[in-house]
């Protein structure tokens, strides 16, 4: 009777003993970057770019609607130097007819788990600045496209303004969704600017050229 | 609920084998080697089997064997594009995979020489198979269950004819087990084992 308990102990022992913990301490701090785009978009035919200095916010408090500090600034100044690098002109207004639209969301002290492309798409107050009435389309979305949004994402959109109204839709074109805990630690901002950074490297095609 | 039917059918082997007759009931640890299509590479030391054989002809035996392997590889930060080339992610990546595949066996004997008894067999079954991809704060999981099919061969050793002895085998282990995480229709892997038997 001892040996079998003696048995049966040291096989569960065993079994229970042998499942690996993971060691996720080296896992980088740096963002995710997802990016998608318009299969059949050609990015030389716009010259010309419109981004606002405010991020679209969205947290747990209904009031935070608008992000608008230095923080904010230096994201958008990162979408602006790279937009710039590959040969695009910012318009320093909405209304100067640009040829895109660039806009910035974050997603802060919220996790909203898996959510289709345009879940985010209100948060410019339903159009993008002057564009209203358009519905927004996701060229990519219809192949089983879904996004995990957890928290601390930014997400840039690029929308086409050129063609929105022979199109009546403001088509997205190329998106980025960047996610990293964002509001979490003080270097949140600069691998936020790392991770714009990546969005454009790994899309080499968004160019004027 | 699964925990509860392994434990119970560990508890069945454990207890069978060690009050029959004719059987052989062995403990191992498994060394797996993954081959994936480049996915999970790293070989795993953290695994091992329990092993419940009845010899129903002198050279003929069928028993029932639960093996477990535990998976880790950490993947640096890379850009991996779509086939499509409609768009690309980047991040590293800890792969995590934890394979418990339950088997029916059937093994035939070669002829015994001194101490050493050859065999040759196959198992055959269900396998659970749990897939975690860590990277950043996120996780993102997958676990089900898929058809496996295992050859295996190995030897028996059992100096001086005493009740205990030990084994040592290999084999190729192919499993159905479907994975969205990395659009994967199946697991595969090499493996060897070492360990002890107990029985006549």
């Amino acid at each position: 009777m001892k040996k079998r308990y003696f048995l049966l102990t040291f096989c569960l022992v065993a079994f229970f003993a042998c499942r690996k913990i993971p060691d996720t301490s080296q896992l980088s701090v740096s963002f995710v970057v997802q990016t998608s785009k318009d299969p059949n978009a050609n990015f030389s035919n716009y010259k010309t770019y419109y981004i606002s200095d405010t991020i679209a916010l969205k947290t747990t408090d209904p009031t935070d609607t608008l992000w608008t500090d230095a923080d904010a600034k230096q994201l958008v100044d990162a979408v602006k130097s790279n937009m710039s690098a590959r040969g695009y002109t910012m318009v320093t207004s909405p209304h100067s007819t640009p040829d895109l639209g660039l806009g910035l969301t974050a997603i802060k002290d919220l996790n909203v788990g898996v959510v289709y492309p345009g879940w985010w798409y209100g948060y410019w107050g339903g159009c993008y600045w002057g564009y209203c009435g358009y519905p927004p389309y996701y060229p990519w979305y219809g192949g089983g496209v879904v996004y995990s949004i957890p928290t601390g994402t930014i997400i840039l959109d690029m929308i086409d303004l050129k063609n929105a109204s022979a199109n009546t839709k403001l088509t997205e074109i190329w998106g980025s969704v960047m996610s990293g805990g964002l509001g979490n630690t003080a270097d949140d901002i600069s691998l936020g600017v790392e991770a714009i950074d990546q969005a454009f490297t790994q899309s080499p095609y968004v160019q004027t050229h | 609920m699964k925990k509860l039917i392994i434990t119970s059918a560990l508890a069945f082997i454990c207890v069978t084998a060690v009050i029959a007759q004719k059987n052989v009931f062995g403990v191992d640890w498994a060394i797996n080697f993954p081959n994936n299509n480049g996915y999970l590479t790293k070989t795993s030391y953290a695994g091992g089997k329990i092993d419940y054989r009845h010899f129903f002809k002198e050279n003929w035996s069928f028993g029932l064997a639960l093996d477990w392997a535990s998976y880790e590889q950490y993947m640096p930060r890379q850009t991996f594009q779509k086939a499509d080339g409609s768009g690309a992610v980047t991040s590293d990546f800890d792969a995590v995979a934890y394979q418990v595949p339950f088997t029916a066996t059937l093994h035939y004997y070669f002829k015994k020489s001194k101490m050493f008894r050859p065999y040759a067999g196959i198992a055959a079954g269900g396998q659970y198979l749990e897939q975690d991809l860590y990277y950043n704060v996120y996780v993102s999981s997958d676990n089900n269950w898929g058809f496996v099919a295992r050859p295996e061969i190995g030897v028996l050793i059992n100096p001086n004819n005493k009740y205990w002895g030990f084994n040592v085998g290999a084999y190729y282990s192919y499993a159905t087990n479907k994975t969205d995480l990395i659009k994967s229709n199946s697991f595969n892997n090499f493996g060897i084992s070492i360990g002890v038997v107990f029985g006549e």
